[in-house]
């Protein structure tokens, strides 16, 4: 039998390789593609007949006739630029073969985990926002912009920068990366914020932060804690040796405005970011390709789960 | 002149292209996932696992198939 799964990774994607083993374990066929390798494969696509045929590397196979579903864990644009000014061969390499892997959207009559049209809407976190204001959540007062003075009169009680979208700048041999960071409203000046738009909300004290993987049909929910107690700021930088994920049931308007969040954005995979408060759970943000890789255990199977929905015959959420 | 709010908060660390790896860990195409002495990598151990479950804590949510 041809392949059941298409998986388009990246080879230190090592979550991948829990639903490769899951699938395997289910005696799923599948092909899994890597950005990395793709130069050393022989790739050839026809895009009415829909079958894409893979030489090379110890495969040889053609990937459509029998073909359930698609994980697409590949970004949707080229997000950041090098230091430096590629090689003309690197610069087409990187545009060229993720128009390619964007162009497996031929394969449209299968499942996908997610469609790439969804993942580029859901990115915006703008849209996130008000996509969740509509299925019920409580979303932060937010300015999006690069005027200092609207900021400042927004957050009179403290606020909130991140980026618009993911900052991962090279800078020579070292990357910049930004987290969420609590800042001054009153400290704001034009010239630290006009030169590019950020998004700005207002500060959520006392916060607990949760994930909520949303699966298909399944909702994996947990409290993220360092030394057992909530995190002010961004959890992210707190040392892993002192983060525990404790397993949540949510309350059910929460989960279902979690559902109805990600098959809004025609997603069958979404990571959503909530906070708790005393005024009660807040949306921050949803991730359409996010990591779960972290969170999986015995007692909370994602693996098995993504694996379950790419491999089922009847998914249980169509999106595209 | 002031630096960015988002350049002036930002991290710098090291670039790596590729996370640590355990030695003799091989990528097999045909298997569609790692292998360390013939098994798979990410069950080999819980250590080996953790470290290659999320290669980067910070970014590797965002930096797929960059």
């Amino acid at each position: 039998m041809t392949p059941r799964v298409l998986i388009l990774s990246s080879a230190y994607d090592f979550s991948t390789d829990l639903v490769a083993l899951r699938l395997r374990e289910l005696d799923v066929p599948f092909v899994r593609l890597n950005r990395e390798h793709l130069a050393q494969y022989r790739l050839s696509m026809d895009p009415i007949e829909r079958t894409l045929i893979v030489r090379g590397l110890g495969v040889d196979t053609i990937v459509g006739p029998d073909l359930l579903s698609v994980w697409f864990r590949q970004p949707v644009f080229l997000r950041n630029s090098p230091a430096d000014a590629l090689p003309p061969e690197q610069q087409l390499e990187r545009s060229q073969w993720s128009a390619f892997l964007r162009a497996l959207s031929i394969f449209d009559a299968a499942f996908w985990m997610n469609f790439p049209q969804a993942t580029y809407l859901a990115e915006c976190k703008p849209y996130q926002l008000l996509a969740a204001h509509r299925c019920g959540f409580r979303v932060p007062r937010t300015i999006v912009g690069n005027d200092a003075v609207t900021i400042a009169s927004s957050f009179n009680t403290g606020m909130v920068v991140k980026s618009l979208d993911t900052v991962l700048l090279r800078k020579g041999s070292d990357c910049l990366f930004t987290y969420t960071t609590i800042a001054e409203p009153g400290s704001l000046s034009d010239e630290e914020v006009a030169q590019v738009p950020l998004l700005a909300q207002e500060l959520l004290c006392s916060k607990t932060d949760l994930r909520v993987t949303v699966v298909g049909d399944r909702v994996f929910a947990v409290r993220i804690l360092a030394d057992g107690r909530g995190i002010d700021g961004d959890w992210r930088v707190i040392g892993k040796h002192r983060l525990t994920y404790e397993d949540l049931n949510l309350v059910p308007t929460i989960e279902v405005a979690c559902r109805n969040l990600a098959r809004d954005l025609r997603l069958s995979f979404a990571a959503i970011d909530l906070v708790e408060t005393q005024q009660g759970i807040v949306f921050i943000e949803i991730n359409p390709t996010g990591e779960w890789g972290w969170l999986s255990n015995s007692q909370r199977q994602i693996d098995a789960a993504i694996a379950d929905c790419l491999s089922s015959s009847n998914p249980a959420t169509v999106v595209q | 002149m002031k630096q960015h709010l988002l350049l002036k908060y930002a991290t710098q660390r090291p670039y790596r292209d590729t996370p640590e790896l355990p030695e003799g860990a091989v990528y097999d195409a045909a298997l569609g996932f790692w292998t360390l002495n013939g098994d798979p990598l990410v069950r080999c151990s819980e250590a080996a696992a953790q470290r290659t479950k999320k290669c980067d804590q910070e970014t590797g949510e965002d930096q797929k198939g960059e």
